[in-house]
């Protein structure tokens, strides 16, 4: 390398220049089935953006979707479906934790 | 910034900076294939569908809260698939698992799948320790939000698929959370039956590359409350895109 600095990864050694490591924005933590969060200062254009969410009580997560205009996110749950013998909303989460996540 | 570093690479990127923690790797650990979900012991031949074999987190350190975020390393050939959590399954011959939460099929019908806990640095125990060697950046609260010694294991990038992709990476290790599953066919019970559905999975192609697509795969016994074994028309379940992310381990 010409300049710059390296650093010793798993893959040997590499120049910092083109190691790209997630970073910590902002979470939320919430208990019900649905709602939004604005999160002002997070953008995903260009998959610099991520966002996802765990469970904290052993449950499915809902599923949410990102409206980068209008930095609101908006998640949900699907719709009952324990009639059908399948999956019933009691089965989905009602403690999980929205995370967002930097790549930029 | 008022103070402290910042530092861009030529795409903008900044690779060293004290505003936000970085992830970085928290525990790892081993799961073992839970032996009764491959129980039905016959893959759907017939078609050629690839056998599902099940891993459970639950009540294992491989089990996330909060912030944190498990990866599962990937050999080259191998691909991993998400069931939504939860999802209730039974191989018919022993009780049914609370939550299968992931599965592997892998080319060497691996029995171990290691795995990685990541979390921000400010949730990492002793970070910003200064033993050892390299280089280490705080924020004004005395926090470390970045440490070169770190890198080693490292997020990479995430993506939101909702179609077939290939990915072009070199990292060895995914988290794959999606919200789509479709049933479609089934027959009999598990020994010698069939239950075939599609989802998400995620396929380490090469060193180099990655492939992202929903493609069936057959369970090789039947889920929930015995009900699903004879659904012989196709049946959604969840609909969704995949959320990936990538990871050095």
């Amino acid at each position: 390398m010409s300049y710059g600095f390296q650093i010793q990864t798993s893959q040997g050694l590499l120049d910092a220049a083109n190691i790209n490591v997630a970073r910590f924005l902002a979470s939320y933590t919430r208990t019900n089935n649905s709602g939004t969060i604005t999160q002002s200062n997070f953008s995903n254009t260009s998959n610099l953006g991520h966002i996802w969410i765990s469970t904290n009580d052993g449950k499915i997560v809902p599923d949410f979707t990102w409206n980068n205009s209008t930095k609101v996110l908006s998640y949900f749950k699907p719709l009952d479906q324990s009639g059908n013998n399948l999956i019933a909303l009691s089965e989905y989460s009602s403690n999980f934790t929205i995370t967002f996540a930097l790549f930029d | 910034m008022s103070y402290g570093i910042e530092v861009k690479n030529t795409a903008g990127n900044k690779i060293i900076q004290a505003e936000q923690p970085i992830y970085a790797l928290k525990r790892s650990g081993t799961l073992l294939q839970n032996s009764t979900t491959n129980k039905g012991n016959t893959p759907y031949t017939t078609v050629g569908l690839p056998h599902l074999y099940g891993y459970s987190v639950l009540n294992t350190d491989a089990e996330m809260s909060g912030d944190e975020e498990v990866f599962f390393e990937v050999d080259v050939g191998d691909w991993i698939a998400y069931q939504p959590f939860q999802v209730s399954i039974s191989d018919g011959q022993q009780s049914s698992y609370n939550a299968l939460r992931i599965s592997q099929i892998t080319s060497t019908m691996s029995s171990s799948l290691n795995y990685y806990v990541f979390d921000k640095m400010t949730s990492i125990p002793n970070a910003g320790s200064s033993s050892g060697y390299g280089a280490q950046v705080f924020n004004a609260s005395s926090q470390c939000m970045w440490d070169s010694s770190k890198l080693t294991h490292r997020v990479s990038q995430g993506r939101i698929i909702s179609s077939t992709t290939t990915i072009s990476s070199t990292a060895n290790a995914v988290s794959l959370r999606s919200w789509y599953l479709k049933l479609t066919s089934g027959s009999g019970y598990a020994d010698g039956g069939h239950t075939n559905f599609n989802s998400w999975y995620a396929k380490r192609v090469s060193t180099s590359s990655w492939q992202i697509a929903v493609g069936p795969v057959d369970y090789g016994f039947y889920p929930y409350n015995n009900a699903w074994y004879n659904y012989s028309t196709t049946t959604v379940i969840l609909t969704g895109n995949a959320h990936l992310m990538l990871a050095y381990v």
